[in-house]
């Protein structure tokens, strides 16, 4: 039972019986999608926003639009903290009966109002200040997001295997750029160049021995030099990690690195998207997916190909540790992980998204040609992350490393180990396949955080532009939006800013979903596909914010207020309990508008066709 | 009658066998588009799209009290721009999302 392959068939059952048995029948029984019906795409055909587009296009579009590093980093950390079944069961549940709703759903809504967002339709169906609140509750979720994802990228740049390869992305993604827009050279010979040049850096730098690696190992501790000893700035609690080793130092060569995924993130930032940013995605979408690809395949195989007599096909972790997580190593912080609600805000992106809905009704849904591609597409794509999901949990539910806590370095270490175990099904050996894992998976998660920054300034301005315009400048805004995200980086604990971020992402979920839901009812249609998820996913995701909320308090008063080297994690813990209050609030508010808006249209009686020769007003 | 036909009408089984595979990699070709190409086709339509915008202002401007030309060169050019008039009004007045001009970059997260 616990070997790769059968995870493997069990997910692939999960993508049958959910997409032909349910989604399909969601499909033409309750939305009844019709091929007849002409699509916003036809309707308003522009050839740039408005776009009818090949099925197979758009999935491929969309997917990689979807799949970025929520599912890897969710995975990996809920199976250290509960172990690998449960998390695997609310995987497998997760997309079957939410994920691909909320996905598909988003973008029919979408269809089905000329193509309009989701945060208009909100403002139409709900309530106008929905717009608003949802403007505030973007923002402070991508803050979330930057932060969570700012730890993990200065702390995978601090190891000396990794940076090289980074770098290289940055500088290709440029030369890239030049040479597609400028130039207009060949996209297959841009892509060579670009792709096969990143690649080289990173397999250069693979070596710990290496005389790359040494040059960054000695660069780190020439950096840590000006902070004796060990180059701690600052101490923040990790209650995840075992007893007596909680305290966590941030080093100067940590916030070094910080600070460069700042100036990579800038330029993608602040440049126009096709010279820096784009092409950047490209490439890394290239090294990801080569890596994904080889890896899963990996994963199949591992069960009957040992290499070197290793098996690489059995899960070393714990099958389940216990419903209240690791509760020795919590109990020296006095934290709580019970598994309801946390594991279901710790994996977010491969179960279900809030994120998708909005990226499918902004872009996707006004290039659907026909309403029968609404489900490929969507809900397609939402099985088809499902699977890189589900490949995080399989690496890292097999690697060889040293378990125990959650801790980013462990947790990213676990990942890389796995990843390379199923390269080695191929012959290529650890060394390689591990760096070339860590690369992969710093690639997926900057290329998303310098769009972050992008997006962020995009919402600053849109909230705030109109009462202060300095907001505007777009300098102003990135800066702003970096700003708070190192206040977050060098003083939050890890574990709670992801929660955090998981919890606002379902909540974003069930937003879209309860906006479905009013529109279901407001169209007297059957919204229970829709209403079941959004109040399990509303109650869970409340609930995972009041539990972190919890564990914030506890670490500040018992085990950080008054500590000397401490002084700027309080600071940071009273950052992010704010963070959640708002989040709470603001979720709350769209709910009591939501519900207010069901029952309006409940009461409203079903439209009937004019009588035939009457004029109606 | 169907070349590929074998007895009976129906076609034979190498045949559908090919028919299938091509179908096959023609879907696999477009999903992969999708993942590479696809998005730079869309970046170029945008900035094709500004550009236009940008022409059709010129020449509109009179019309939102910004006179960019002189109106006998603007008169001039009018006709060019008859065909693309609509989905320049849609384009120009639709209520649009925040994001959207950074669409196509919004990597899940």
């Amino acid at each position: 039972m616990n070997n790769t392959l059968v995870a493997i068939v069990i997910g692939i059952v999960a993508i049958f019986v959910g997409y032909n048995f349910y989604a399909r029948r969601i499909d033409r029984l309750v939305i009844q999608a019709d091929p007849k019906r002409a699509t916003p795409a036809k309707m308003y055909m522009d050839g740039v926003d408005f776009m009818p587009t090949s099925r197979n296009v758009l999935y491929g579009y969309h997917f990689k639009s979807i799949a970025a590093a929520g599912p890897i980093v969710g995975a990996i950390t809920a199976a250290a903290l509960w172990g690998w079944f449960p998390s695997l069961v609310w995987l497998v549940l997760g997309v079957m009966f939410m994920g691909w709703a909320s996905d598909y759903s988003a973008i029919a809504l979408s269809v089905r109002n000329d193509g309009n967002s989701l945060s208009a339709i909100a403002h139409k169906l709900i309530h106008p200040r929905t717009r608003q609140v949802l403007f505030v509750f973007i923002f402070f979720y991508l803050l979330l997001v930057a932060g969570a994802f700012g730890t993990l990228v200065a702390t995978t740049l601090n190891n000396p295997i990794v940076p090289l390869g980074i770098i290289a992305l940055g500088v290709f993604g440029m030369l890239a750029g030049q040479l597609l827009y400028r130039a207009k050279l060949d996209l297959i010979l841009v892509t060579l160049i670009a792709v096969g040049g990143t690649l080289l850096a990173v397999l250069l730098n693979a070596s710990a021995t290496g005389a790359v690696a040494t040059a960054f190992k000695n660069f780190n501790a020439w950096l840590n030099g000006f902070a004796p000893p060990k180059g701690a700035l600052i101490t923040v609690l990790d209650p995840t990690r075992p007893a007596g080793q909680q305290d966590v130092a941030i080093t100067v060569s940590l916030v070094f690195w910080l600070l460069f995924m700042f100036a990579f993130c800038y330029l993608g930032a602040i440049l126009p998207i096709w010279r820096y940013a784009q092409p950047v995605n490209y490439i890394g979408f290239w090294i990801t997916a080569l890596t994904v690809v080889v890896a899963g395949l990996g994963a199949i195989l591992a069960f009957w190909i040992k290499p070197g007599g290793h098996d690489v096909s059995t899960f070393t972790i714990p099958t389940f540790v216990g419903f209240g997580g690791p509760t020795k190593v919590l109990a020296v912080s006095g934290a709580i992980q019970p598994l309801w609600p946390m594991l279901f805000v710790t994996i977010a992106c491969g179960a279900i998204s809030g994120w998708h809905a909005l990226i499918g009704s902004v872009g996707t849904a006004r290039q659907i040609e026909s309403e029968e591609d609404m489900l490929p597409v969507g809900g397609g794509a939402m099985f088809s992350e499902f699977t890189l999901g589900l490949l995080s949990l399989l690496a890292v539910s097999v690697a060889v490393t040293t378990a125990g806590t959650t801790s980013t370095a462990v947790a990213i270490g676990r990942f890389a180990d796995g990843i390379a175990g199923f390269l080695n099904v191929f012959g290529i050996s650890k060394v390689y396949g591990s760096a070339i894992a860590r690369a992969a998976f710093v690639v997926i998660v900057i290329t998303v955080t310098q769009l972050l920054f992008r997006i962020m300034r995009v919402t600053l301005a849109e909230w705030l532009g109109d009462r202060a315009p300095i907001f505007r400048n777009q300098h102003v805004g990135t800066l702003i939006s970096m700003a708070a995200t190192t206040l977050l980086v060098v003083s939050g604990t890890w574990i709670y800013i992801w929660q955090l971020f998981g919890a606002s992402n379902q909540l974003m979920a069930s937003l879209s979903l309860l906006v479905v839901t009013v529109w279901l009812v407001a169209t007297h249609r059957n919204a229970t596909y829709a209403a079941l998820p959004t109040v399990f996913m509303y109650v869970t995701t409340m609930a995972a914010t009041l539990v972190t909320g919890y564990n914030l308090w506890v670490t500040i008063f018992t085990k950080q207020l008054g500590k000397a080297g401490h002084e700027i994690a309080v600071v940071g813990s009273f950052l992010t309990v704010a963070i959640a209050a708002l989040l709470f609030v603001a979720a709350l508010l769209i709910a009591v508008d939501g519900v207010r808006a069901i029952r309006r249209y409940r009461r409203q009686p079903i439209a009937t066709a004019p009588e035939p020769g009457r004029v109606t007003a | 009658m169907d070349q590929r036909a074998g007895p009976g009408g129906r076609p034979s089984l190498p045949s559908l066998v090919l028919h299938q595979g091509r179908r096959l990699l023609r879907t696999l070709r477009e999903v992969f588009y999708g993942f590479t190409g696809f998005e730079f086709e869309r970046q170029a339509a945008h900035s094709r799209a500004d550009l236009e915008n940008l022409f059709t202002f010129m020449i509109m401007g009179e019309l939102v009290g910004v006179p960019v030309l002189p109106p006998y060169y603007a008169v001039r050019l009018v006709p060019y721009l008859v065909n693309t008039v609509p989905a320049w009004r849609r384009r120009v007045l639709r209520e649009r999302h925040p994001f959207e001009h950074e669409e196509f970059d919004l990597h899940g997260v």
